[in-house]
C-alpha cells in the first residue's frame, strides 16, 4: 500500500511550505494557508518575498536563511515579527520561528526548501506585560540565540573536519569493554577497519600485539609512549610488520572522579624510528670502515718496516703502498662499494706501465669490497716487484693477466680463475725467504675455503695462478 | 724475548684481515710466543680444536667474514684455554656471556697486546 503523501502533506497540523531553488512556491499546505491568510493557489508559483514583501533586516535574514539551505544547511529563523492580514483584513502582528530543510534529489543536489512555520506569537503574548518594547527585547534575544547558534555549529563543524582529517590518530573508547565511540580517519587506516563505532578495542585491534615488556596503558591516569613498539599481523598474509607509536591515552574523568572514556590522541612514527635505526646502521658500518682501515694501515706500515730497514726505502715503499690502498678505495666509492670489476682493479694497478706491455683479458667479473681491497694490495705487490726484478724492470718485458669464470652446473659463477704471466724480462731467481707480497697473497687466499695459489719462478718470467670461489657483494 | 713471561706460549690466533693477522702474528713472534695457525675462517678453526688442537691462549677476532666468533669461544673455554676478544668497533656482537671476558680494540699495539694477554694469563 502507497501513502498518498500529497494528502498527508496538507494534513499537516503544523504549517509546511515548500520553495524551488528560485524561491517560488511550490506547494503550501492548508495549516500554512490558514496562518498566513492566504490561499494556496494565490501562493503557488509566486516568489515568495512577492507574497511576503520584506525589507531591511528581516530581508536579510530570510535570504541568508535560503542561501544557507540551497547549500544544503538545515537552519532556523528564531522568533520573527511578521504582520498577517487578520479576518477582518487588519493587520496582526505575530512571531514566527521558521525552519528550513534542504530537499535533495538521487544525486544529493539541494532543489528545494521546506519550511516549517511555527506561530511563535503565544511565547510573546503569555508573558503579562507583553509590551512592544518587552517584545522587541525577546526579539533581540531571539535573534542573538539564533547567531550564536550558527557561530556554534560553524565551530562544531570545524572542529569535527579537524578531528576526522587531522594527520594523527584520535578515538574515544567508553565502558569496560573500552567502546568506541568516535574515532577518526587516521585512527581508521591505523587498524585497517572502517566500521570501528561501537566495536571493542580488544576487537578492532586484535591483529596488534605489544612486543617485549614495554609498559602499558593502565586505568585512571594518563599514559605518554614514545615510539611503542607494536607487531601488526596483516588479516590476509599473515606477516607481521613492526610499528612504533607515539601516543597519548588520556582518561576522561567527569566531577565525581569517574573515569567516563579514554580519549587517544598519537602518531604513527615507523618510518621515524625506521630512519633513525637506518642511521645507526649507517654509523656502525662507517665506524667498522674507518677501524678495519686503520688496522690495515698500521698493518701495512708494521710491514713495511719490517721489511725495509733504510728509512728512505720505507717511506717509498709506504707511500706507493697506502696510494695503492687509496686508489682500491676509489674505485669502491665509485661504485658505492657495491664491489669492483677486476679489470678495473688491474687497470688501476697496470695501466701506467703502457698498453704495449700489460695485457688484460678475461670475462666481466665483479669482485665484492672486501676482496677488492685484499687483491688490489695483491697485485700492487706483484706489479712493484715485476718493476723492480721482473718483466716490468726491462722495455721489452710483458704482463698477461687472464681471468676467467666458471660456471657450476646450474650456470651460476662458481670459480675465479686468475693468471699473472709475466715474459721478456730478465732470468727470474727465486727469492730466499717468502717477502712480504708472497705472504700477503697466500694469507688472502687463505681467507677463502677451498681458495688455491701457486706462484712458479719460471726462469723466463714469473707465473701467479688464483684460483678462488667466486662470489658476490660478500660482507666487507 | 726469552725469559719474558710470555715466551714459549702458544698463542692461537683468528682473523680474517689478511695484513692484521701478519701483523698480529709478528707481535706475538716479537713477544717471545709461537703462532697457532693463523686461522682466518672459523670453520677451520672449529677442526682444529676438535681434532684436539691446543693452544695455551687465544686471539680471536669478533666479527669473522661476518660471523661471530662466540661459538668457537664457548669451545675453547670448555677447555680452560684464555680467551682475547679483538674487535673493529662495537662490543654488541659479544653477547652477555662473555662481557667480562678481556679485549682489544683494533688498532692495537703490540705493547696494548702485551698486557691483554698478561692480563688474560693472569700474569
Amino acid at each position: 500500500m502507497s501513502a498518498d503523501y500529497a494528502r498527508i502533506f496538507q494534513s499537516l497540523p503544523v504549517p509546511f511550505m515548500v520553495l524551488d531553488r528560485n524561491l517560488r512556491f511550490v506547494e503550501a499546505n492548508a495549516a500554512y494557508c490558514a496562518a498566513t491568510t492566504s490561499r494556496r493557489a494565490d501562493l503557488i508559483g509566486r516568489h515568495v518575498f512577492e507574497a511576503f514583501p520584506e525589507e531591511g533586516d528581516n530581508l536579510r535574514r530570510y535570504q541568508e536563511a535560503f542561501e544557507r539551505a540551497l547549500a544544503g544547511e538545515e537552519n532556523v529563523v528564531a522568533f520573527f515579527p511578521y504582520a498577517v492580514p487578520g479576518p477582518n483584513g487588519q493587520r496582526v502582528l505575530k512571531y514566527w520561528s521558521c525552519t528550513h530543510t534542504p530537499l535533495r534529489n538521487d544525486a544529493g543536489d539541494v532543489t528545494h526548501i521546506i519550511q516549517q512555520a511555527e506561530d511563535v506569537t503565544g511565547l510573546a503574548a503569555e508573558a503579562p506585560d507583553a509590551t512592544a518594547g518587552m517584545q522587541a527585547k525577546v526579539t533581540k534575544r531571539a535573534q542573538r540565540l539564533e547567531s550564536l547558534s550558527q557561530t556554534l555549529r560553524a565551530e562544531g563543524d570545524f572542529l569535527k573536519r579537524l578531528f576526522q582529517s587531522a594527520p594523527g590518530f584520535m578515538a574515544v573508547f567508553s565502558g569496560p569493554d573500552q567502546t568506541v565511540e568516535l574515532a577518526n580517519d587516521a585512527f581508521r587506516r591505523l587498524v585497517g577497519k572502517d566500521d570501528v563505532v561501537g566495536r571493542s578495542l580488544a576487537e578492532i585491534t586484535g591483529h596488534f600485539s605489544a612486543t617485549g615488556a614495554s609498559a602499558r596503558p593502565g586505568t585512571g591516569s594518563a599514559f605518554i609512549a614514545e615510539a611503542f613498539p607494536l607487531l601488526v599481523r596483516d588479516p590476509d598474509g599473515g606477516a607481521q610488520r613492526r610499528i612504533y607509536l607515539d601516543f597519548v591515552w588520556q582518561p576522561i574523568i567527569d566531577d565525581d572522579g569517574t573515569q567516563v572514556a579514554v580519549f587517544v590522541q598519537g602518531n604513527d612514527v615507523t618510518e621515524k624510528v625506521q630512519a633513525s635505526h637506518h642511521q645507526q646502521l649507517l654509523l656502525d658500518e662507517i665506524n667498522h670502515r674507518v677501524k678495519n682501515t686503520l688496522a690495515v694501515v698500521q698493518a701495512l706500515v708494521l710491514q713495511t718496516l719490517r721489511s725495509t730497514p733504510s728509512p728512505a726505502e720505507f717511506s717509498t715503499k709506504l707511500q706507493a703502498r697506502l696510494a695503492a690502498l687509496s686508489g682500491t678505495h676509489n674505485l669502491l666509492t665509485e661504485t658505492a662499494w657495491n664491489g669492483v670489476e677486476l679489470r678495473a682493479l688491474l687497470h688501476q694497478e697496470l695501466a701506467h706501465f703502457g698498453e704495449r706491455r700489460i695485457a688484460l683479458s678475461g670475462p666481466a667479473a665483479l669482485l665484492s669490497p672486501r676482496r677488492t681491497v685484499n687483491l688490489g694490495l695483491v697485485f700492487h705487490e706483484l706489479a712493484t716487484n715485476a718493476a723492480k726484478y721482473g718483466a716490468l724492470s726491462v722495455p721489452d718485458g710483458r704482463v698477461t693477466v687472464s681471468w676467467q669464470v666458471l660456471p657450476d652446473e646450474e650456470g651460476r659463477p662458481e670459480r675465479l680463475e686468475i693468471v699473472w704471466e709475466e715474459s721478456g724480462g730478465p732470468p727470474v731467481v727465486k727469492p730466499g725467504e717468502a717477502g712480504f707480497g708472497t705472504r700477503l697473497i697466500e694469507r688472502t687466499m687463505r681467507a677463502k675455503p677451498d681458495a688455491r695459489f701457486s706462484i712458479d719462478y719460471r726462469p723466463q718470467g714469473l707465473l701467479a695462478r688464483f684460483d678462488m670461489p667466486a662470489e658476490h657483494g660478500d660482507a666487507t | 724475548m726469552s725469559g719474558s713471561p710470555l715466551s714459549d706460549l702458544q698463542v692461537l690466533i683468528l682473523e680474517d684481515e689478511p695484513l692484521v693477522s701478519m701483523m698480529t702474528e709478528d707481535m706475538v713472534v716479537d713477544l717471545g710466543g709461537t703462532v697457532v695457525g693463523p686461522f682466518s675462517r672459523l670453520d677451520a678453526l672449529v677442526r682444529h680444536i676438535e681434532a684436539g688442537g691446543g693452544c695455551d691462549l687465544a686471539l680471536l677476532d669478533v666479527n669473522v667474514n661476518g660471523e661471530r666468533s662466540t661459538t668457537v669461544a664457548d669451545l675453547l673455554r670448555a677447555r680452560d684455554i684464555p680467551i682475547i676478544f679483538c674487535t673493529g668497533y662495537d662490543d654488541a656482537g659479544i653477547g652477555e656471556a662473555w662481557r667480562s671476558a678481556p679485549r682489544l680494540r683494533k688498532p692495537f699495539s703490540d705493547a696494548e697486546l702485551e698486557q691483554a694477554m698478561r692480563s688474560a694469563l693472569g700474569r
